[in-house]
């Protein structure tokens, strides 16, 4: 498919799916839950066809496989929070999906860390103040609102422990989104600076996202309307990895070409 | 010209590590008709143009294709 169908097709969706935020008042509507799912299987997509170019047997395509795994954990997990809530009629939080949720975590957190190997950073001693600095802020907003503010005593056993594994995970996916912003710093010359950008500040909406559920779980459980533009984040963050992905490959896509054009005229 | 066999296997790991088989199958066969400096200066340039000046040196010299 052309590039400008594909962005054209993604655009409509985004104008659509904002569109339904804005006016749908049932939130647990077919509609709203099956447009939420559009964006982590746009990022499998696009994640998947990056590890595919890159093949099992390299450094980064093992950094990729973990990654994938993670995003298709993800992306099953919208699924299964459709399933739960359109066909099966069950609360989805706390539920068998959130296994799939939490199990993207250390997947995630294993294929950024490879790919954090892969950039054989040399650290000087200005990044590492400068970058322990930003770490410090962003895993203490994370713990303190993640995992200390998350703890309710209002709520179930079960929604309490959940909730602070997903405080848990974030915590690690901010140590990781660190190390990701060390290799864009690294990479800052490079063809591969702006694909790394884009998944860095994916990552963080992730976080955000996760983090403002923790916090206002209660007030979107009810359906207020306000709080359910949570999910405008969480499906912006999917995106912005879709995007970021594809860049990757695009980027490979051009070596490729490149390197072919040289042989054919040498 | 003779290859050299040791540097072609050498760039062509680093480049399958960082961009895949495929592509290092392609530069594979670029390299088969040339010298020394130029698949070093080659290699450099392809991972200088993705990865940025400094973890381009530091590729070259994981691979061992830079001391």
């Amino acid at each position: 498919m052309k590039n400008k169908i594909k962005f054209s097709l993604i655009f409509l969706y985004i104008f659509i799916f904002i569109m339904f935020q804005v006016i749908e008042d049932v939130h647990d509507s077919f509609i709203m839950n099956f447009l939420y799912v559009i964006p982590p299987l746009i990022a499998i997509c696009c994640i998947y066809t990056v590890f595919k170019k890159l093949g099992y047997g390299t450094a980064r395509g093992k950094a990729f496989l973990f990654l994938t795994l993670g995003m298709a954990f993800w992306a099953i997990a919208e699924l299964g929070w459709l399933v739960a809530v359109v066909f099966l009629d069950v609360k989805p939080f706390p539920s068998f999906v959130d296994i799939f949720y939490l199990v993207a975590y250390p997947l995630l957190a294993i294929g950024f860390w490879l790919e954090y190997r892969m950039g054989e950073i040399r650290w000087t001693a200005k990044k590492a103040i400068s970058l322990s600095l930003v770490s410090l802020v962003l895993i203490g907003l994370t713990g303190y609102f993640g995992i200390y503010y998350a703890y309710d005593a209002t709520n179930t056993g079960l929604e309490n422990l959940v909730n602070v594994l997903y405080g848990v995970g974030d915590v690690i996916l901010s140590i990781l989104t660190l190390l990701i912003l060390a290799i864009v710093i690294e990479y800052k010359r490079g063809k591969f600076f702006r694909p790394w950008m884009i998944i860095f500040i994916a990552n963080l909406l992730m976080i955000i996202a996760d983090v403002l559920f923790a916090i206002y779980f209660n007030e979107y459980d009810e359906g207020a309307k306000l709080y359910q533009y949570m999910d405008l984040v969480w499906a912006g963050s999917y995106l912005l990895f879709a995007y970021g992905f594809y860049r990757i490959g695009y980027v490979l896509e051009l070596i490729s070409k490149g390197v072919i054009e040289k042989n054919n005229l040498s | 010209m003779a290859t050299n066999v040791a540097l072609v296997s050498k760039a062509k790991m680093a480049i399958a590590d960082n961009f895949g088989v495929h592509i290092s199958e392609e530069y594979e066969k670029f390299y088969s008709n040339k010298d020394d400096s130029t698949i070093i200066a080659s290699l450099e340039s392809l991972l200088t143009d993705v990865l940025g000046s400094e973890p381009a040196k530091n590729q070259l010299r994981k691979y061992k294709i830079l001391v």
